[in-house]
């Protein structure tokens, strides 16, 4: 064993810091990697990749004949990458450092980290827009520039729960937000790019966690992503962020008026080159690349599928308190969320790609609509489409199939930017209880207005599609269906309680609250009418106690007459009806009376 | 108080700076950076407490202690700096209530880089001597620190090797022991030589710098037992401070450099040190 250094050094190398580990986590993961990959193998030479990038991601850009220099700050990732990357030489520094190094000019620079990560609390304080221009300088003359960046304005950053002085975490050291050359958006992000880089710009436009995408658009295909909506919202979803409410609603209204920059996490271009595919979106631990088709029928074509690439964040821990002197004594106590492993009940299939996809909007949208408008007989007719579709593909093929990835084609349910696959085999009535429960789930998360009582939900209301869409719905299926639900959610993002969810609960439980208040004065109000009524029988009971003869003498017939009190006693509603009465029966006794005495 | 903040007496200066018994100076809130680093401003496994704030002396400092996910820095600057306020004269007259005049800067004050109560340094003293020699022309006065001043082995051979070998005393431990009038004797010294020269860039450079002294760093740097590794050692140093190292270096980049190192541009007022450092708890 050798002490070999693994690494070279320029000024501004952190330690100990990692760009790797707990909340910091590398660029990379299948959306990017494959994007990366297609841009590389356009190119010959040097190749710099400038930040903390995956292993996986650096291995795809490398080879060929190409020569990569990885850039990353933090000394003990260098070391560590450096005895990882054969063949890649490893630099720990800042930016600065690497240019006051004077380099030989790179064919392509990779900055998919963000700009932001290039710097180091011993770099020169260089604003973002001299970092970017350092950046570009290091291209040749018709070298290619690939560098990403996160908007501050993107719906997760806009609905992020932590004030603006904890959001960047430990990278805050010097308030990003006080450079303000520092793009916050699209526009400010590509003018930025521009200002530094002339030539043709691809404009990727990258959804989820801004290191870690799990959808990618081109800007050039916006008009037609509204039907990716529901693909969009899911990646949008996977940020790391805790939130104050699901972006969903943002991301949807933007990428319908087609502003789908505006509801982009953060965005790639790159200057000089051009990605290939138009929409690049993950199933499991590969990239799906689709391409809007130049002629004939409008759809997504020329669908390929990835090498397998492991996700940089799987191992996400988000940070600590970090208010005080030390971690929070709490924190010992309470674990940090295990990241979730992906469930061994799904797999992804590249033979499964569709070789088409319409553009038309997903099943889950129409279902929506269905259900939001109380058109009822619609959704039982998608819902019976849905379970055609269900029926008609064989078990063994054990394709996945969800309302969200499949769409509507000339009037029948087809399969959608999906290649999942159980490793099971899944019934008809499991894969419809499945795609159901995933249905019901999501409607609920949303509040969608839904056709069908309050108390009809979770099995109830799964059970009821499911016989919709022509299966059978027994305790069996909907158990197992829920199992295989709870895999696919565990794949898909993390949902986070948050506070638009705890306000909207909070306003459910006061609702609940005065209408069991209401309820209970009710019973207390009924209750005290009974009390009362049983307060006069049994003054009456008393009365005949007291004088059993007198009430009776002067009846034909003792048995019928009392006999007829007793039932009109148990009739008696109040104590007024009942004094008003017997005023009444006392009262004819007395004119009877009084008549037999003048006769 | 922790009993950190005792060291070199920092804590009795900024409490005459505020204004406060220096004596029997009164608790700071939180911990005083007490030497210059690498890194956060602290060793690293100094420990602190929650709600404690970090008084460290440059904003580069607490840069590198956010990004250790630490927090609660506020930027003080030097206490080497307050007592250059407090003493403004302080070694720079023959003698102040007899003869007022300057003296003549002479020499160099050398100090050998020190370990510390928990580590000793091992490096070739003779070879260090041989190259003062070559390289300083006037007289050098040795600065040991205590550790090494009190290792007779380290102590006679500057001695034998003719230089005059002085120690300002103890920083102390644990509140006792401690020379309060250390930096007031290193203040002095310095402000009667011309230059101050090291073996490792450290705080007693920087010191030297700001008391107007050239600097000069050079020489075996020399190991000490149990140096944790762990903030990159001195060669990081060396590759962020290139300007600082060598025998004859630009002495206008080492002013500014010290400057900023030393936190001069954050000096606070004597009713914002009242204020910010200390909280009256036994005033």
């Amino acid at each position: 064993m050798t002490d070999q250094p693994t690494y070279e050094l320029v000024r501004g190398e952190m330690r100990p810091w990692t760009d790797y580990e707990g909340e910091n986590f590398p660029a990379g993961g299948p959306v990017l990697t494959s994007v990366l990959a297609d841009l590389a193998s356009s190119v010959t030479g040097r190749v710099l990749v400038a930040g903390p990038t995956s292993a996986d991601t650096v291995r795809a850009v490398a080879g060929e004949g190409r020569s990569v220099d990885l850039l990353v700050r933090g000394a003990d990732d260098a070391e560590r990458l450096g005895a990882e990357l054969t063949g890649v030489r490893v630099i720990a520094g800042a930016l600065d450092g690497l240019v006051a190094d004077n380099p030989q000019p790179y064919d392509l620079v990779i900055a998919v980290a963000g700009v932001d990560r290039l710097t180091s609390y011993d770099a020169q304080r260089v604003s973002f827009a001299d970092q970017l221009q350092m950046l570009a300088g290091l291209t040749t003359d018709g070298g290619v520039l690939a560098v990403a960046h996160e908007f501050d304005t993107a719906p997760a950053s806009v609905l992020d729960a932590r004030p603006e002085d904890q959001r960047h975490g430990d990278n805050d050291w010097r308030p990003v937000d006080t450079d303000t050359t520092r793009p916050v958006d699209h526009a400010g992000f590509v003018a930025a790019v521009r200002a530094v880089r002339a030539g043709e710009v691809d404009d990727l436009l990258l959804f989820g966690p801004p290191a870690a995408p799990r959808a990618a658009v081109n800007s050039r295909v916006t008009r037609e992503a509204e039907n990716l909506t529901d693909l969009l919202v899911a990646a949008a979803g996977a940020t790391h962020r805790p939130l104050l409410a699901a972006p969903d609603e943002q991301v949807t209204r933007l990428v319908r008026v087609g502003r789908v920059a505006d509801a982009a996490d953060a965005a790639l271009l790159i200057v000089g080159g051009r990605v290939a595919g138009d929409v690049i979106t993950a199933a499991g631990d590969r990239a799906l690349t689709a391409t809007l088709a130049a002629t004939g029928e409008p759809g997504w074509t020329s669908i390929r599928t990835s090498e397998p690439v492991a996700w940089p964040d799987a191992r996400f821990a988000p940070g600590g308190s970090r208010d005080t002197a030390q971690p929070s004594e709490t924190g010992r106590y309470v674990p940090a969320p295990a990241a979730s492993e992906p469930s061994p009940l799904v797999t992804v299939e590249p033979s499964l790609a569709p070789s088409r996809v319409a553009l038309s909007p997903t099943l889950h949208q129409l279902l929506r609509y269905a259900a939001a408008t109380d058109d009822v007989p619609e959704f039982r007719r998608l819902a019976a489409e849905f379970g055609g579709l269900v029926e008609t593909v064989p078990v063994t093929e054990r394709r996945v199939l969800t309302t969200t990835t499949t769409v509507l084609d000339g009037g029948s349910v087809r399969p959608g930017l999906d290649i999942r696959a159980w490793t099971t085999t899944v019934s008809v009535d499991e894969a419809l209880a499945a795609a159901f429960w995933l249905l019901q789930d999501a409607f609920v998360r949303a509040r969608v207005r839904l056709p069908w009582p309050h108390h009809v939900r979770d099995a109830a209301l799964t059970a009821t599609w499911v016989e919709m869409a022509g299966g059978t719905a027994d305790d069996a299926s909907l158990a197992r269906g829920r199992e295989l639900a709870d895999a696919l959610s565990q794949a898909a993002p993390v949902v986070t309680t948050d506070l638009r969810a705890a306000l909207a609960d909070a306003d459910a439980a006061r609702r609940e609250l005065g209408e069991a208040q209401g309820h209970i004065a009710g019973l207390e109000r009924t209750i005290g009418f009974r009390d009362k009524q049983l307060r006069t029988r049994e003054d009456v009971i008393r009365n005949l106690r007291k004088s059993p003869g007198a009430g009776l003498a002067a009846s034909k017939s003792t048995g019928t007459s009392v006999a007829k009190l007793v039932k009109r006693t148990s009739e008696v509603r109040s104590f007024g009806e009942l004094t008003a009465g017997v005023n009444r029966v006392v009262k004819r006794r007395q004119r009877q009376k009084q008549m037999r005495s003048k006769a | 108080m922790h009993h950190h903040n005792h060291y070199y007496g920092h804590s009795h200066i900024l409490a005459r700076y505020a204004g406060l018994d220096d004596r029997h100076p009164p608790r700071l809130r939180g911990y005083l950076q007490h030497g210059w680093n690498v890194a956060d401003g602290y060793n690293p496994t100094h420990e602190f407490f929650d709600g404690a704030v970090r008084y460290v002396w440059s904003p580069r400092i607490a840069e590198r202690g956010y990004a250790l996910g630490r927090r609660n820095y506020t930027v003080v600057g030097a206490p080497w700096l307050y007592l250059q306020r407090l003493e403004p004269e302080l070694g720079f007259l023959e003698d102040p209530e007899t003869n007022r005049k300057p003296v003549e800067r002479e020499g160099t004050l050398w100090f050998l880089f020190h370990g510390w109560e928990g580590g000793k340094i091992e490096g070739d003293h003779k070879r260090l001597i041989d190259e003062i020699r070559e390289t300083e022309d006037g007289p050098v006065t040795f600065s040991l620190y205590y550790t090494e001043y009190d290792r007779p082995e380290i102590r006679n051979a500057y001695l034998d090797a003719g230089f005059e070998v002085i120690s300002f005393g103890r920083r102390g431990f644990s509140y006792l022991g401690t020379d309060t009038e250390f930096l007031y004797k290193q203040l002095t010294a310095m402000r009667r030589h011309k230059r101050v020269a090291g073996n490792r860039l450290a705080t007693a450079i920087l010191y030297g710098a700001a008391a107007g002294c050239e600097i000069a760093v050079y020489g075996d740097p020399m190991m000490m037992e149990g140096e944790d590794p762990r903030f990159g050692g001195y060669a990081r140093v060396q590759r962020l401070w290139p300007d600082l190292i060598g025998k004859d270096i630009d002495q206008r980049v080492a002013q500014q450099i010290t400057r900023e190192e030393l936190g001069a541009r954050y000096l606070l007022t004597p009713a914002e040190v009242r204020r910010t450092m200390f909280d009256g708890s036994n005033e």
